[in-house]
């Protein structure tokens, strides 16, 4: 079977500093994969790059999203093919409701793909089923998008947000940091709910935890800019146990 | 000479309306004052250079097309070239010629001392004891190219009275819109007006309103700048009566060569009152919005609480925002509160929206919307958020090209 993802020698710089230096990752339809590795290793980096992030300055190397260069794409346009990030650190936005982006994130999704439009009736039934797996209260979902949200709500909220765009490819970056115990199994479940034939999860994680409940195929070793180590399930115990000390 | 329209004052000095006095003070109060210039603190956001050097005469009666309502239904009063026509307009029992100058304020500038000078064809609207007198749009018809218009409104609304005023000003020349309107608010009664500008980006504006507002009164003001070269407007409140509540808010658009500027000053002469103003204003390409706000808190009005907050959205490098609050406090128990601010468009909320698949533009306007939605929500009425929100929406999408992120 075809890659999904497939990342070539990938180079990046912010700013003068290089920071991603020679990555290489494929992920083929139906994988999970995760990605641990010390703070400052490039791991959000990779993340905002492949989401499209302006000021990231890719110097070298390729990326292919479903036979297409994805770096060719603008941000809205790789959302719009299936990428979904789920952000290490999800913004505020006073003034715009997390309702009213979601559902114009749908449509403008659903036009670029040639598709019609979702009725307020349907988008709100949508959102409903979506945020009640998640355990979400809609009435949050009718305030500002993140604007006082806790750092739980918050990762939920990203959550919410990917099942109802319901992408190909979700890069979820360290979407377990700062969930309480029944958060993260909820919010893993969310995370199975989206695992199918068709679709790959990148995870970035610090923990083990997140593992147990949403178990990779792959889990890659990540430092200094490039991946330095990848292997089974099992990787994560060992590095649980002895750090990064070894590998990176 | 100050200004070359002051010549044409003669025809006006005849007129036999009442107004006579009030010409007459205005005239000589113009003989010892000079045009303001840059280095003139009040006006130091906005150059008046053009009007002092073209010859805007005052405008004739003439004829125009008068242009729908924006809000269905609304009865309007018509104003062209600064003369009430009381034949294109629904005037209500209340409403009449204005043929007193009880309550007109004759101001202190020279663009306000020559709408006092052209004083003459306006219109009185004096709702009654505990009346509604509901919802009218005024629509001010710019003159003819060249010429000036100096409509005056006085609005009085007796105890317990209510009235939404809608005033709108449009047309499409390169003319000189100087208006003044003087408000007063009796004991528990509560007057709401909207001032948008929709003029043609050629045309020259400097408005007041002077507004008293009694013990219970309510006046809350709204300002939109969307049209206009130079734009200019006056609020001077004067709060008299405990509990009374004022206010004026606004939104600033200001794109290609736009100036726009709000000056309010609002004077707490009693206590136990409040205050409060909310002002966004977005500038692009080479726009310029500029708010100057002061508030007096007089010796004796304790217990005043007075906010202020202007907030400004740069969305090109050539756009220019200016803010100068003042407060200037002679209470000691009081709550006083002002903030300014200028900013660009939040990197991390566009990046957020359009890795979300919402493309450039959208995301752009959803951020300018969010930005403004402060100053919007305090019209409290759906229909008049509406309405405003529908003018904003068409200055976006004609100033899109100079906004590109
Ligand atoms: N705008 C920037 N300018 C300069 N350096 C930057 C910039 N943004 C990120 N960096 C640097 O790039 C490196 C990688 O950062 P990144 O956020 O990708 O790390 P990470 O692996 O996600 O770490 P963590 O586990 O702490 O989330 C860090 O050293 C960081 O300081
Ligand atoms: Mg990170």
């Amino acid at each position: 079977m075809s890659n999904l993802l497939d990342i070539q020698n990938l180079t990046v710089k912010v700013g003068d500093k290089q920071i991603l230096n020679g990555l290489t990752l494929a992920m083929k339809p139906g994988e999970v994969h995760a990605i641990m590795g010390p703070n400052g290793a490039g791991k959000s980096t990779l993340a905002s790059t492949l989401a499209g992030r302006e000021d990231y300055d890719v110097t070298g190397g390729s990326v292919t999203f479903n036979g297409e260069d994805l770096l060719a794409l603008e941000a809205h346009e790789r959302a719009a093919a299936g990428v979904f990030l789920g952000f290490q650190y999800p913004v505020e936005i006073p003034g715009v409701s997390n309702l009213n982006f979601l559902r114009t994130a749908l449509n403008s999704q659903r036009k670029i793909r040639g598709e019609s439009e979702v009725s307020a009736a349907e988008f709100m039934k949508i959102v409903k089923e979506k945020a009640a797996g998640l355990k979400m209260d809609m009435d949050m979902l009718k305030r500002f998008v993140n604007v006082g949200f806790s750092g739980g709500e918050k990762k939920r909220n990203e959550m919410v947000q990917m099942a109802v765009l319901n992408p190909t490819l979700a890069i979820l970056d360290e979407t377990d940091s700062g969930l309480d115990i029944d958060a993260l199994r909820t919010v893993s479940e969310g995370i199975n709910a989206q695992r199918r034939d068709d679709t790959a999860i990148l995870l970035i994680t610090h923990y083990q935890r997140l593992l147990d409940y949403v178990r990779p195929d792959v889990i890659h070793v990540m430092a200094k800019g490039k991946i330095v180590r990848s292997g089974g399930p099992s990787l994560a115990r060992e590095l649980e146990e002895r750090g990064y000390a070894d590998v990176a | 000479m100050l200004n070359a329209a002051y010549t044409l004052y003669e025809g006006f000095a005849e007129a036999q309306d009442g107004l006579g006095a009030f010409r007459t003070a205005a005239r000589e109060r113009l003989a010892t004052t000079d045009w303001p210039h840059l280095k003139t603190e009040a006006w130091r956001y906005s150059d008046l250079k053009a009007l002092k050097a073209e010859a805007f005469a005052p405008a004739e009666a003439a004829d125009a097309k008068v242009p729908t309502p924006l809000v269905a239904d609304m009865g309007q009063l018509v104003f062209v070239g600064g003369h009430f026509r009381a034949d294109l307009s629904a005037t209500p029992a209340f409403a009449k010629t204005l043929d007193s100058t009880d309550g007109l304020a004759l101001g202190d500038d020279a663009p306000a001392l020559l709408a006092a000078l052209f004083a003459g064809h306006g219109l009185a609207l004096d709702v009654p004891t505990g009346t509604d007198g509901g919802s009218y749009e005024i629509v001010h018809i710019a003159p003819a190219e060249g010429r000036s218009a100096h409509a005056r409104i006085k609005v009085s609304l007796a105890e317990g009275a209510s009235l939404t005023l809608v005033e709108r000003f449009t047309g499409d020349t390169r003319a000189w819109s100087n208006p003044a309107m003087d408000v007063t608010v009796a004991k528990g009664a509560s007057l709401r007006h909207l001032r948008l500008i929709e003029e043609g980006e050629t045309t020259l504006h400097t408005g007041r309103a002077h507004v008293r507002v009694a013990g219970g009164g309510a006046y809350q003001g709204f300002g939109l700048m969307a049209g206009g070269s130079l734009t200019r407007f006056e609020a001077h409140v004067t709060i008299e009566g405990e509990e009374a509540e004022a206010g004026f808010d606004g939104v600033m658009l200001a794109g290609a060569h736009q100036s726009h500027d709000i000056l309010t000053h609002v004077t707490h002469a009693v206590g136990g009152a409040d205050s409060d103003q909310v002002i966004r204003a977005i500038a692009a390409g080479k726009g310029h919005a500029s708010f100057q706000g002061k508030v007096t808190v007089a010796h004796q009005a304790q217990k005043t609480d007075a906010n202020q907050s202007f907030k400004a959205l740069l969305l090109d490098r050539t756009a220019r925002a200016n803010a100068k609050p003042e407060l200037e406090i002679y209470a000691d128990d009081v709550k006083c509160s002002h903030g300014a601010t200028v900013g660009e468009l939040d990197r991390k909320a566009f990046h957020y929206l359009t890795s979300r698949g919402i493309d450039p533009a959208t995301a752009r306007r959803m951020l300018v919307e969010a930005f403004m939605g402060d100053a919007l929500v305090r019209l409290t009425d759906e229909t008049l958020m509406e309405t405003v929100s529908t003018i904003i929406a068409g200055w976006m999408q004609a100033h899109e090209e100079g906004a590109a992120a």
